[in-house]
């Protein structure tokens, strides 16, 4: 109890030395002002000083609707003008008796519009006009040159490890919660070195709310820190950005996960349909799961052999597939079929990887290296891409596995 | 060049120069590049960079007009052409591709449709159709009828063997009211079916979202938002699963309190375990508690406390038991924390992270220190770092420092502007289970152009990062990088809508103590991009 009074006085003593009282968060009813204003159905309060809109957010006649009501009290309203050049011409607008207005304009590209209004009431009493300032900008880019603008600056961001500019990109009501993602991504940081992503986008979708939905095919190679090693991954996921100031920000992500990794349950909202390629995880210790992994086995007198399910290596048959070291080829044994592909594992689709036709149950395949080989046993999918296969005088092998 | 990228290409040019004189209004926008990889060295295979020459080009038109009966219309469409696989497994596809039509009172689009209903209802695009009834003026309600595919991208619509996917069909219907002038509610339903399963295990999800959500604004500053909703899920019978049927909600609501000097917000989040939304935005089996103040305690500081509280295993499902988790926050924003050095800031920050429960207990502490300032002709931004890892038992038991600092300028001689700059940065990590350390070491060093007169603007910057790790058997590496870029708007594209060629050097160099993993990535850029 003594704790909790001291800081009670602690925080009374801190707040009447403050230049202002935190607990005024409303104005008084009396005061004229703007009870609430929109611009093309976004409240001016979530969007700041600058707001950049782009032509496929906007109507298909192009035009920027304000709607708002004025309140002044006890008093009846007088009068209620806007200016866009910054107060040098101001035009009146019509107001129903409640204070309610509505003002529609179509704005040029690429000019800069200084708006204000003015609310004045029958005594002769004004609003304060300077709060209620607002730049518009009708952007001369189109909405897919300003996703790739936002998502260059994610993720280059992300790839210098820089988590202030990251999270400066991240909307205050990102679904997944911004809080859990900022954490996630800082450990991210202290998991992984030298991170390298690229992505290409798929689609691009404006919507309703300033909303901007967008897909893309990104690829990525880090280092993890732990144990020294390099992991690649690639896939398709999906984001939404929020429209806010002119800037996109980050609203949603879906599984697979490109940001946030170490939490991905939390940080995720949802799957791309029909996701079920592996992808990367990061678990509570630093180390990395998922994704395409790159394996090297040694055995001697004999070929090595590998489990899929678990990453065991043995030497011999007896696990999933074995590398031959007398052919180029890899054993497998019933009910285990395989498939080969002659392109890379980088390339692959899950859609391909899970077509079940051309899958064989042969007993062996023959392998070319930087060429993909897809195995199905137990409802399970797992690729191979054989780097260099063992001979009868160096029984090592090297390949790249990914679980689809 | 290559033909898919001179078709585009072409498209571009001769059609968009036809629609420009029939449109009202018509603009495009057009990138051509051409990248050549190179890799060598030993471990060249753990490179994800695609050897050769290879395209990449992006079109993208925008149009719109207005019919003699007085509807409004706009359209926009996208391609994209490439033959690296890595980009796209696709060498051609449309990117998107939207029409819309108004008249005042409906809308009608077509091709990619988003439609926000709501946040648990339907947050991501559709291939498909909506219509909205909106007539300003009258106590009608706005009314979003919405059908369509949710795919993420349009080649699974014609089910290319290589990007095709699971087929989730949706319709929604919403149906929104404004009580008065602060007050809104809003009624949605979707449905998501999903059909031609690709896998035999992939599922198939029928789901039906009901939601009711609102926006209350009773005063200047203060807004109250929130949304309830149910879901109604049949998950179908697939290989080696039986099938399954759940019913569950989800329901949050937030209270925001914004006029200097607080901004104050109190969010409360339930979603149950079986809680499902094919199309919208949800974490399931999450109770989730957030407040934020944000307070300019004076006209320098700003002090931001908060927590957020959250836990799973809503319904004591979970074998394992209940993860609870405590992340308590404060930070502070000081501008001129020294009253002579009108440029310097500081922002000074301590987070907590506190997690329970299922077998496990960790307890993280996270401090930083961020301090900006101008040092004569020198910009500096310097970070200092803190982070306590502590998970029991025998998890991880860590601590780890970083520290970056950069220091940029600018100077002008004559008509060009040059911004040269250094970042040096340093992590330690040591874990204290394995009693192993890793340090990393990273600088770099870069020179920024800008040649107005020329059109010409470019940088360069390379550098190492060098991780050193103590544990035996596993490796250091080195990262050397050099990158430069350099943009070119010509007089003549200029007139383009800053149109510009562009060119994108990059050398990284990889060596590791097992010099069979060591690889060497050379890559270079060239391009066009226009629009008007």
């Amino acid at each position: 109890m003594k704790k909790i009074i001291l800081i009670l006085a602690t925080i009374l003593a801190i707040s009447a030395s403050a230049d202002a009282k935190w607990w005024i968060f409303g104005k008084s009813n009396d005061e004229v002002g703007l009870k609430y204003l929109q611009i093309n159905k976004i409240p001016v309060d979530e969007t700041g000083a600058k707001i950049k809109l782009f032509k496929e957010t906007l109507g298909p006649d192009g035009t920027l609707k304000l709607n708002g009501k004025a309140s002044v009290g006890k008093s009846a309203v007088g009068s209620i003008r806007i200016s866009l050049d910054d107060k040098a011409t101001w035009q009146d607008l019509k107001f129903a008796d409640n204070g309610t207005f509505e003002y529609q304009f179509k704005p040029e590209t690429g000019k800069t519009y200084v708006m204000y209004l003015e609310v004045t009431d029958t005594a002769g009493k004004t609003n304060k006009v300077e709060e209620t300032r607002k730049e518009l900008t009708l952007s001369e880019e189109n909405i897919q040159a300003k996703v790739r603008e936002t998502l260059d600056a994610l993720f280059a961001a992300y790839d210098s490890e820089n988590l202030s500019a990251f999270m400066a990109g991240v909307g205050e009501n990102f679904a997944g919660d911004k809080a859990i993602l900022e954490r996630a991504v800082k450990r991210d940081f202290d998991a992984l070195s030298n991170i390298t992503m690229r992505y290409a986008i798929n689609n691009v979708a404006a919507g309703s709310q300033g909303r901007v939905f967008v897909s893309i095919t990104y690829n990525r190679m880090v280092f993890v820190n732990k144990s020294g090693a390099s992991s690649q991954d690639t896939g398709i996921t999906e984001f939404v950005f929020d429209s806010k100031e002119g800037k996109l920000a980050l609203y949603s992500m879906k599984q697979p996960l490109v940001f946030g990794l170490s939490d991905a349950s939390n940080v995720a909202t949802g799957e791309v349909a029909g996701n079920t390629a592996s992808n990367l995880v990061l678990d509570e210790t630093g180390d990395i799961g998922g994704g395409m992994q790159t394996v090297t086995h040694t055995c001697s007198g004999t070929f090595p052999s590998y489990r899929f399910s678990t990453g065991e290596k043995s030497c011999g048959p007896g696990l999933d597939v074995w590398f031959y070291d007398w052919t180029s080829g890899i054993g497998y044994s019933s009910p285990t079929q395989s498939k080969g592909f002659s392109k890379s594992l980088y390339y692959l689709t899950s859609a391909e990887v899970k077509d079940l036709a051309g899958y064989a149950a042969a007993g062996s395949i023959a392998v070319v290296t930087g060429n993909a080989y897809c195995f199905h046993l137990n409802a399970e999918f797992y690729c191979v891409e054989p780097v260099s296969m063992p001979s009868a005088t160096d029984e090592t092998v090297t390949f790249k596995v990914k679980k689809f | 060049m290559k033909k898919n990228a001179a078709l585009l290409s072409a498209l571009c040019l001769v059609f968009c120069a036809q629609v420009a004189r029939a449109e009202n209004e018509f603009h495009a926008s057009n990138e051509l590049s051409f990248t050549n990889n190179s890799v060598t060295g030993a471990g060249k295979s753990a490179s994800s960079l695609t050897e050769g020459l290879n395209y990449l080009e992006v079109l993208n038109l925008y149009g719109s007009g207005k019919t003699a009966r007085g509807w409004n219309y706009n359209y926009t469409a996208g391609a994209k052409a490439t033959d690296d696989l890595r980009n796209d497994a696709k060498k051609v596809s449309l990117t998107n591709i939207q029409g819309r039509a108004a008249n005042g009172v409906h809308t009608i689009t077509a091709g990619d449709v988003f439609e926000s209903f709501s946040q648990y209802t339907l947050a991501t695009s559709l291939k498909g159709g909506s219509y909205r009834f909106m007539k300003d003026g009258t106590k009608l309600p706005e009314v979003t009828a919405v059908m369509g595919w949710a795919y993420p991208r349009w080649d699974s619509v014609w089910k290319d063997p290589a990007t095709r996917a699971v087929s989730r069909q949706a319709a929604g219907l919403r149906l929104k009211q404004n009580v008065n002038d602060g007050f809104w509610a809003g009624l949605s339903a979707v449905s998501a079916r999903d059909t031609g399963r690709i896998n035999a295990t992939d599922p198939l999800y029928n789901a039906k979202n009901y939601a009711l959500d609102f926006n209350y604004a009773p005063m200047p500053g203060l807004t109250a938002a929130g949304e309830y909703a149910l879901s109604d899920m049949d998950l179908s019978a697939s290989a080696g699963a039986a099938r399954t049927s759940s019913k569950g909600n989800a329901a949050r609501i937030e209270l925001v309190g914004d006029a200097d000097p607080s901004r104050v917000s109190i969010e409360y989040e339930n979603v149950e375990p079986d809680f499902f939304s094919a199309l919208g935005a949800a974490s399931p089996d999450r109770r989730k508690v957030k407040t934020k103040w944000r307070y300019k305690y004076t006209k320098q500081i700003t002090l931001t406390p908060g927590l957020l509280w959250y836990r799973n295993n809503l319904d004591g499902a979970k074998a394992a038991g209940t993860t609870r988790n405590w992340k308590p926050e404060i930070s502070a924003a000081i501008k001129k924390p020294f009253s002579s050095r009108p440029y310097s800031f500081a922002d000074l920050s301590y987070k907590f992270d506190r997690k329970y429960g299922a077998g496990s207990s960790g307890a993280d502490h996270y401090m930083n220190v961020n301090y900006r300032d101008r040092l004569g002709a020198l910009d500096s931004d310097t970070n200092l770092g803190y982070t306590l890892y502590r998970t029991k038992t025998a998890v991880r038991d860590a601590k780890e420092v970083n520290f970056n600092t950069s220091l940029n300028s600018r100077h002008q001689l004559k008509a060009i502007v040059l911004k040269p700059s250094v970042n040096l940065g340093t992590w330690y990590s040591k874990d204290e289970l394995a009693d192993e350390t890793d340090k990393l070491y990273e600088y770099s060093l870069g020179l920024g152009l800008e040649a107005p007169d020329a059109a010409l603007t470019g940088d360069l910057r390379f550098g190492q990062n060098m991780l050193r790790k103590s544990q035996a058997g596993t490796d250091d590496s080195t990262k050397s990088f050099a990158a430069f870029n350099a943009y070119w708007r010509p007089k003549l594209m200029a007139k383009l809508n800053d149109s510009a060629i562009f060119l994108r050097a990059n050398l990284n160099d990889f060596s590791f103590s097992t010099a069979s993993r060591n690889f060497r990535e050379k890559s270079v850029t060239v391009g066009i991009n226009t629009s008007f």
